[in-house]
């Protein structure tokens, strides 16, 4: 039997105790490809629909299952996927509780004293592993060397994982390039739809939004044989309103607070988790919410019984943007500088207000995408001062810019958004890469000095 | 305008005093980042003359952009932008507004930075991303919308019935440009012809190439020009802009283009707006969604542009394509290898992404010579 190795424990973090709800999103997240394979072998005329943004409710109403196509891949890094097959064994025949009380057992023999920080590390660098590996394969199989980093991880994400997906749920908000990379997955992905989110709002932009959905929708009927129902699109809506309302008072209580539930790596790794799983509800959306719950409970306990980390002097930096790519070894230099790393992209974008169910569900669910225009909006003016608001209701103490090479939209914000956070008093830091793994020293050197400044 | 308008077909047209004679007459400047999917008929209806942001510069323009979006912002924006810093293009700075749109990033993000550095307010037009009846729909409420703001921060009147003459004017034109072909001039001197195109009010474009070519009698009676026995050249992807030296080098190496299936070039003459339809906003939208723009437009734009490319290389005899992409261009670098491998089944295509430096030039030259002396021995 193959035991995944252990490695140096470290003193003083008492992150073991009660986090079996943090093990098991992260256990979900990472084990996609056996999830999934299960779910066709139980479920076998459910369709696969991937996903790259948290719109998924629209694919859980037509009793799909959503997937973030990155969750397919085999995380080989530690022996991460091992881990993983471990952990489904033993809670298929013993319950979730047994892995409770393996992590006690682990605590009490001061052996495990780490064992949920280190998950939570290796499982991001295995993520991270995979994220430095697959724009390269998208390079190799013809991919634009120049493209963005998000674009070229992605591309070879559905050429490697597409085969598993029976169609695709595209949405190019505001970046004209995305909307041509997805069209470059169509010959081979599958039923390859992009939906069209228009820059402007009103009554134009509300019909046009709603006649594209329909389209999908239609597509979506045609392939699952399944008709619409608001009724079912409500209760997805109804589940992730509260996922939503959860991750906001994990932001705007936990992250604002001083007391922590984790050490702060480890918390930033476990926002990381919470940030990627609310895409496609870990394929899962009942499951999902109900580990989201119990996990804010975990953390409130945590804290509340004094098992948290006290934060009160790490300055909270805020990492913006980061589901266009982020760097594993910058939040560990801010976290050995004494930092704590706060990851709040979909609530910059608009992404956790919540959407009415009442009335016409699929109209709020349209008036829902078409609010990113006053986040993000057709304006990088709208959209740095939805980072200096949101850095400032955190009550952040700076803000690092998260630069990828190649990116044409969101990158050209900074020199705006750089101003507005002066004004407002908020220190910047840029760092960028072209690969995960590459300008490490650079930006080493860069949060160092942002750090050291901060603290001054 | 008269001794402008006749300026011989070698010269280069003096596009500066151009609009100085423009500013005398006292119009406004609205800047068009140069982009074929704005319906010029709705700003010249607003009276006031268009200034296309399609002069470009030396590379350090393009570097002086890059401080203000990034240096991946495509090469082009960051030029223009660069070039509003250095100011050698003087027109630029009577500019009083500037057109902005969503067509790409560099338009998106430059037109705004252009906005906040030199407070040029901007006008902006919403363009969808796909083509479907719908989005027909709401492309013409953002015509509308566009006319009307064109109307408000110009204090102009913009009626239905200038639109329309705008319409009827601009299909004239178009047609006459159509009609470049059948000259058979090419190369450079086609290629100035198009750039003149962006620029020149249909009246006056359409005399321009009258006095030029097609009520010239000492050009009609020669029978138009003939290439001799060069093979003929099209350049696809993104267009040559104006002051951009590409061109000329090009024909220094004896690469003829015969035809530019770029916005700046052959398709300028590909479309007309439908003048009976009543609504003319829709004929608008219609046109310009359904007729422009088909390196945007998804799904399936490669495959039009494909198609496309596939049909001229039959009907206009080509016997070698140069695709050319401006590095960091959202829509060129994405398809280039499809583009290049599908084509290549008919003829030799030569790829070539560059920006407006000369540092590459050399290795350049070296690949444009291979490749016509690939197109010379028939692709063999």
């Amino acid at each position: 039997m193959t035991v995944f190795s252990l490695p140096i424990i470290r003193q003083g973090k008492f992150s073991l105790l009660n986090s079996v709800e943090t093990v098991k999103m992260a256990h979900a997240f990472f084990s996609g490809k056996e999830f999934i394979s299960m779910y066709k072998q139980k479920y076998p005329g459910k369709k696969i629909v991937s996903v790259t943004l948290p719109f998924s409710e629209i694919i859980v109403a037509m009793d799909a299952i959503p997937l973030n196509l990155i969750r397919n891949e085999e995380y080989t890094y530690k022996e991460t996927h091992i881990l993983m097959h471990r952990i489904t064994e033993i809670t298929k025949i013993f319950g979730w509780g047994a892995i409770d009380n393996l992590l006690k057992l682990a605590y009490f023999t001061r052996a495990g004293a780490d064992v949920v920080d280190i998950l939570c590390e290796n499982m991001i660098g295995a993520l991270n592993e995979r994220y430095g590996q697959l724009p390269k394969y998208a390079e190799e199989h013809g991919f634009p060397v120049d493209s963005c980093f998000g674009s070229r991880m992605l591309y070879a994400t559905n050429l490697r994982q597409g085969k598993v997906a029976d169609a695709s749920f595209d949405v190019p908000y505001r970046c004209p390039f995305f909307a041509k990379y997805y069209d470059s997955l169509t010959p081979f992905m599958k039923n390859n739809y992009l939906l069209d989110v228009p820059v402007t709002t009103g009554e134009a932009a509300e019909s046009f939004l709603l006649a594209d959905l329909k389209e999908f929708i239609a597509m979506l009927e045609r392939l699952t044989g399944n008709a619409f129902s608001e009724v079912r699109l409500a209760e997805a809506i109804g589940a992730t309103n509260e996922i939503k309302a959860i991750y906001k008072e994990i932001l705007y209580g936990i992250c604002k607070g001083d007391m922590l539930p984790y050490n702060p790596l480890t918390f930033s790794e476990v926002q990381a988790l919470m940030m990627y799983g609310l895409i496609d509800f870990n394929s899962n959306l009942k499951a999902f919410r109900s580990n989201f719950k119990r996990l804010f409970s975990e953390m409130n306990g945590k804290i509340s019984r004094g098992e948290g980390f006290d934060a009160a002097r790490c300055p909270k930096i805020l990492y913006v943007p980061m589901f266009t790519g982020f760097e594993q070894e910058n939040i560990k230099a801010i976290s050995r500088l004494g930092g704590r790393v706060i990851l709040a992209d979909w609530e910059i974008f608009g992404l956790l207000e919540p959407i009415s169910t009442s009335s016409d569900v699929l109209r709020n669910f349209a008036l829902h995408m078409l609010r990113m225009n006053q986040f993000l909006g057709f304006n990088n003016d709208t959209f740095a001062n939805t980072m200096v608001r949101v850095a400032k209701d955190i009550g952040v103490d700076g803000v690092l810019f998260q630069s990828t090479f190649g990116c044409k939209n969101l990158g050209p914000v900074l020199k705006i958004f750089k101003e507005k956070a002066r004004q407002n008093g908020i220190p910047v830091v840029e760092t960028s890469f072209n690969n995960v793994g590459e300008n490490l020293e650079q930006n080493k050197t860069r949060i160092e000095a942002f750090m050291e400044m901060i603290r001054a | 305008m008269d001794s402008i308008l006749t300026t011989p077909a070698s010269e280069p047209f003096p596009y500066k005093q151009y609009f100085m004679e423009k500013k005398e007459a006292g119009r406004a400047f609205v800047g068009l980042f140069a982009h074929e999917l704005v319906p010029v008929e709705l700003v010249r209806a607003a009276g006031v003359t268009v200034v296309p942001l399609a002069f470009v510069g030396p590379e350090e323009y393009s570097a002086t952009g890059g401080s203000f979006m990034s240096h991946s912002t495509c090469t082009f924006a960051r030029n223009i932008v660069g070039a509003f810093v250095h100011e050698d293009i003087r027109f630029y700075k009577q500019i009083e507004y500037l057109v902005r749109s969503n067509y790409c990033n560099g338009d998106f993000c430059g037109m705004e930075y252009l906005s906040r550095e030199f407070q040029i307010p901007t006008i902006d037009l919403a363009i969808p991303i796909k083509t479907r009846a719908y989005s027909i729909a709401y492309f013409t409420e953002q015509v509308k919308a566009f006319a009307q703001r064109l109307a408000e921060v110009l204090g102009a009147k913009i009626s239905n019935d200038e639109i329309r003459r705008q319409v009827t004017a601009h299909n004239a034109a178009r047609a006459a440009i159509g009609r470049l072909l059948g000259t058979g001039i090419y190369g450079g001197e086609l290629l100035q012809r198009y750039q003149e195109a962006t620029v020149l009010e249909p009246a006056e474009l359409i005399e321009r190439l009258n006095a030029l070519y097609f009520k010239n009698e000492q050009f009609t009676s020669g029978g138009g020009k003939e290439r001799g026995k060069r093979p003929g050249i099209m350049l696809s992807g993104d267009p040559l802009f104006i002051n951009d030296f590409f061109a000329n080098w090009l024909e220094e190496f004896g690469a003829s283009v015969v035809y530019y299936d770029t916005w700046i070039g052959a398709r300028m003459g590909e479309f007309l707006v439908d003048e009976a339809d009543p609504d003319v906003f829709h004929a608008l939208a219609k046109s310009y969604l359904e007729s422009q723009g088909l390196e945007r437009f998804v799904p399936a734009g490669m495959d039009s542009r494909l198609k496309k490319a596939t049909a001229l290389v039959k009907e206009h005899n080509i016997k070698g394509i140069i695709n050319h992409t401006l590095k960091f261009c959202d829509f060129q670098a994405i398809g280039r290898g499809e583009f290049k491998e599908q084509l290549g089944n008919l003829v030799p295509v030569l790829d070539v992404e560059r920006d407006y430096s000369q540092s590459g030039m050399g290795g350049l030259k070296t690949r444009v010579e291979a490749f016509l002396e690939l197109v010379a021995s028939g692709g063999k």
